[in-house]
């Protein structure tokens, strides 16, 4: 039995070490060795995913209380919510044909609507509001003390904050005014804001440019860490 | 079937009616010897009507011959008819009327009628060529001129009364009195004859008919015309708006009805003759109405979807040699300076130790203050690619979790989440406790049930089959019973619905973030400020090798410490040199600046 698990787990580095070297052949262009190992690891991925849905979902929500009924037991969760949860799916599946798509609407609309419900209500507590108060927040919350050097960074850093803050805002204010003959134009302050914003904007993207290069780098050194022990463990034999 | 005689009326007549009868007959024609002309006109027979019984007439037979010259008239009944006679004559004389008229009843076969009667009709009847509405009969059957003709017919104390009755109207009203109706050109026929009236009467009747013209002449003038409000206006009905007839202008003859039973009225709503039409529809220009304005709007419109239309080509230049060489040479210093370290496996570069970032120090303590079993969610929400990054970055803070002694609990969002946590948790140096939850299927919706109930959310999730059920979890009610929140994530979406979803439902429990280097700049406003709903972060490798330096442990981070460092370097040096060069090489920008304007 152990035999069989380190069987398992030398053609799992095996396989591993090739698929790792196909990608990295990326480096000489879009070959076809590459595109060989993309497609196998799509493939792979979407039935892991749904192996893994069907046995911590479907199953366990669906089959299983299913079962229990025909057998005369009760499901854990109820009949009803058992005959809701039926008749929602079955609605959903109704939506791989085209006759009968429409019918499929009620579910996907308790779908699209309950998300959107928890994601508009937790953006404005989680987001919107807690940023806007972190927004203000770095400027100095006492008026009228003595200016030293830590209320100088903190106001600094505040009217910077201020700065990027509308600007960033302004640059993605489309609206102009109408003029008499020429076509709409934005403001003479709003285009200054909107260039100062750009400036911020480009910044911010540089920096997760940044982070995603890290990533990529921290990617490569891990898959050439694994390259070189796996080349070793097998060496070594 | 017997026929049975004909019934006498006068014998099916109560006794007590009879007795009455008998009565009115002596009272009318026994003691005044008078004659009615009701019952003269009552006795004439009419064109079909059937001839009373014998029985019922015979009462009225002595007053039948009410034209016989045997039986002589009352001396007022004689007053009256002369009196008459003299008016018939004098309005014959005016309108030149033929003495024969009289015998006209008579002609037509109509009933008989007395004489006085006849004659008070010809009075009363309006002169020829002037139209009267009243109906010929219904004048005739007026009773008031008969009952006024004469001041000697009523009363005294009835005459007085009705004149001041006249008088009581006139001064209330502020009007002359008006006579019942008029005959002639507004001449009025006054209910008494007005050679009876004395001298003084005449003159003050003709000074207050002087008197009254002026009056009501400037009555009508002073009088203004009505003037409705405009809301009163607006509802009129649009006859009344817009007239059925303008003068002036020539009126479509109406169409008469030629058969059926209307036949010979006007007006009737035609409903052949309309409906029968047909003809081609009106046609109305199709030519929109712009503005100058609107037209050039429409135009910047259209201008702007016309460029989203217009797909760029996609320019298939082989490289040219000298960038393939450039290419290769970028490559090679990368993988150069990352396999060296690799390679040697150096350790070389010193971890940071020095002055930590705020995110890592308050990780750091946060953890190093859980007591000993405290239940800790850590949330796998990475994919495989970046599984690396991750497990250095989270290595050291699962070892000093585990150090710590709490007891971990895996859950994820994702399908592969499970599976990455256990890989991770192998990497991990220190041994532990741990629960994988599994998988969370729903989403950011999902999390937030977990937050308020994970129970009912994860009652029927499956993993190695105790879910919340382990020993060390047994207390877990809401999310908030976690001693600590620790999410995996290298999609900053994923960690901000933790954020919006759990962390906003926690009051006491911290949320520490764990995250790839692409997330973290995205995720950092969460931490910083005083409303930070993150209160630990930590961000890549670098992360996890400060956090390694901080807690003094060796870990994955501190093994690609060296090669991070060396490539982070090489990458800089290649930058600056490319950027050198570019700057350099000006005519390469310029040419490039022409090759694209030209191609525009």
């Amino acid at each position: 039995m152990m035999a069989g698990f380190e069987a398992l787990d030398v053609l799992g580095l095996l396989l591993a070490f090739v698929f790792t070297v196909l990608v990295l052949l990326y480096a000489f262009g879009d070959i076809p060795y590459f595109r060989l190992a993309i497609h196998i690891f799509i493939g792979v991925a979407a039935g892991y995913a749904s192996a893994v849905a069907l046995r911590d979902v479907v199953y366990p929500y669906l089959v299983a209380p299913a079962l229990s009924l025909l057998g005369g037991g009760t499901p854990p969760q109820g009949l009803g919510w058992l005959v809701l949860q039926v008749i929602l799916v079955v609605l959903l599946l109704l939506k791989l044909s085209r006759r009968s798509a429409r019918l499929g609407n009620p579910a996907t609309a308790v779908l699209v609507g309950v998300g959107a419900a928890v994601a508009i209500g937790g953006a404005v507590q989680g987001t919107l509001i807690p940023q806007t108060m972190n927004a203000i927040s770095f400027f100095p919350q006492a008026v009228g003390v003595e200016l030293d050097n830590d209320l100088l960074y903190s106001l600094a850093l505040g009217i910077f904050m201020l700065v990027g803050v509308v600007s960033t805002l302004a640059y993605f204010h489309f609206g102009a005014g109408k003029g008499s003959e020429q076509a709409p134009q934005r403001s003479g302050l709003l285009l200054f804001l909107s260039e100062v914003g750009q400036l911020f904007i480009a910044i911010t993207f540089g920096v997760v440019f940044a982070g995603v290069y890290l990533a990529a780098l921290s990617a490569l050194i891990e898959r050439l860490f694994f390259l070189w022990n796996t080349l070793g463990a097998f060496l070594a034999g | 079937m017997a026929s049975q005689p004909p019934r006498n009326p006068e014998e099916e007549l109560p006794d007590w009616l009879k007795k009455l009868r008998a009565e009115q007959e002596d009272d009318v024609f026994g003691e005044q010897n008078g004659i009615s002309p009701f019952e003269g006109e009552k006795d004439a027979p009419e064109a079909g009507t059937p001839a009373e019984p014998e029985e019922m007439s015979a009462p009225s037979e002595p007053f039948e011959g009410a034209d016989d010259e045997e039986q002589e008239p009352p001396e007022w009944l004689l007053n009256i008819r002369r009196r008459q006679e003299r008016e018939m004559a004098r309005q014959r004389g005016e309108t030149g009327e033929p003495q024969g008229a009289m015998g006209e009843g008579e002609e037509s076969g109509e009933a008989p009628l007395p004489d006085w009667l006849d004659e008070l009709r010809e009075t009363d009847a309006p002169p020829e060529g002037e139209e009267t509405s009243l109906p010929s009969k219904a004048f005739r059957e007026e009773p008031l001129p008969s009952m006024g003709d004469s001041e000697d017919e009523l009363p005294k104390w009835l005459s007085g009364i009705k004149e001041e009755a006249g008088d009581a109207e006139e001064e209330a009203t502020g009007a002359p009195h008006m006579p019942a109706f008029t005959v002639g050109d507004g001449e009025e026929e006054l209910p008494f004859d007005t050679g009876e009236l004395p001298d003084w009467l005449l003159e003050e009747k003709g000074e207050e008919a002087e008197e009254i013209a002026p009056r009501q002449a400037e009555g009508a003038a002073e009088l203004e015309p009505a003037e409705l409000p405009d809301w009163l206006r607006a509802m009129r009905p649009m006859e009344a708006v817009t007239p059925a007839f303008i003068p002036g202008e020539e009126r479509e003859p109406e169409s008469q009805e030629t058969v059926g039973p209307l036949s010979g009225l006007h007006g009737v709503v035609p409903a052949e003759s309309e409906v029968g039409r047909f003809g081609r529809p009106p046609l109305y220009s199709m030519k929109l109405q712009a503005t100058e304005s609107q037209q050039r709007h429409a135009a910047l419109l259209d201008a702007m979807l016309a460029e989203e239309r217009v797909v760029p080509q996609a320019v298939s230049k082989p490289p040219s040699l000298r960038d393939r060489v450039l290419h290769w040479l970028v490559a090679g210093v990368l993988i150069l300076a990352l396999l060296v370290p690799v390679l040697t496996r150096s350790s070389n570069a010193p971890l940071p130790v020095e002055s930590p970032p705020m995110g890592i120090q308050a990780t750091f303590e946060l953890i190093d203050n859980l007591a000993a079993g405290s239940p800790v969610l850590v949330a796998v929400e990475y994919q495989p690619a970046t599984s690396g990054e991750l497990q250095a970055a989270a290595g050291a803070v699962l070892d000093h979790l585990w150090v710590k002694g709490a007891h971990l609990a895996l859950l994820s969002t994702q399908p592969t989440g499970p599976a990455l946590g256990e890989r991770l948790l192998d990497e991990v140096q220190t041994a532990g406790s741990y629960t994988n939850l599994g998988y969370l299927a729903g989403g950011s919706t999902a999390l937030a049930g977990f937050a308020t109930a994970p129970r009912s959310i994860l009652s029927l999730a499956v993993g190695d089959g105790s879910g919340l059920d382990a020993p060390q979890l047994q207390s877990i009610q809401t999310a908030d019973d976690f001693a600590m929140v620790v999410v995996l994530s290298d999609d900053p979406a994923t960690a901000r619905d933790w954020v919006e979803q759990v962390g906003t439902a926690m009051e006491s429990t911290p949320l520490v973030m764990v995250l790839s280097a692409q997330a973290e700049p995205l995720i950092r406003p969460y931490f910083q400020g005083e409303v930070g709903l993150v209160k630990g972060l930590v961000g890549g490798v670098l992360g996890g090798a400060y956090y390694e330096g901080v807690s003094g442990s060796r870990g994955l981070a501190s093994s690609y410490w060296d090669a991070f460092s060396i490539g982070l370097s090489a990458t800089a040096l290649v930058l600056l040199v490319g950027g050198i060069l570019s700057a350099a090489r000006p005519e390469q920008d310029e040419s490039a600046k022409g090759k694209k304007g030209g191609g525009r």
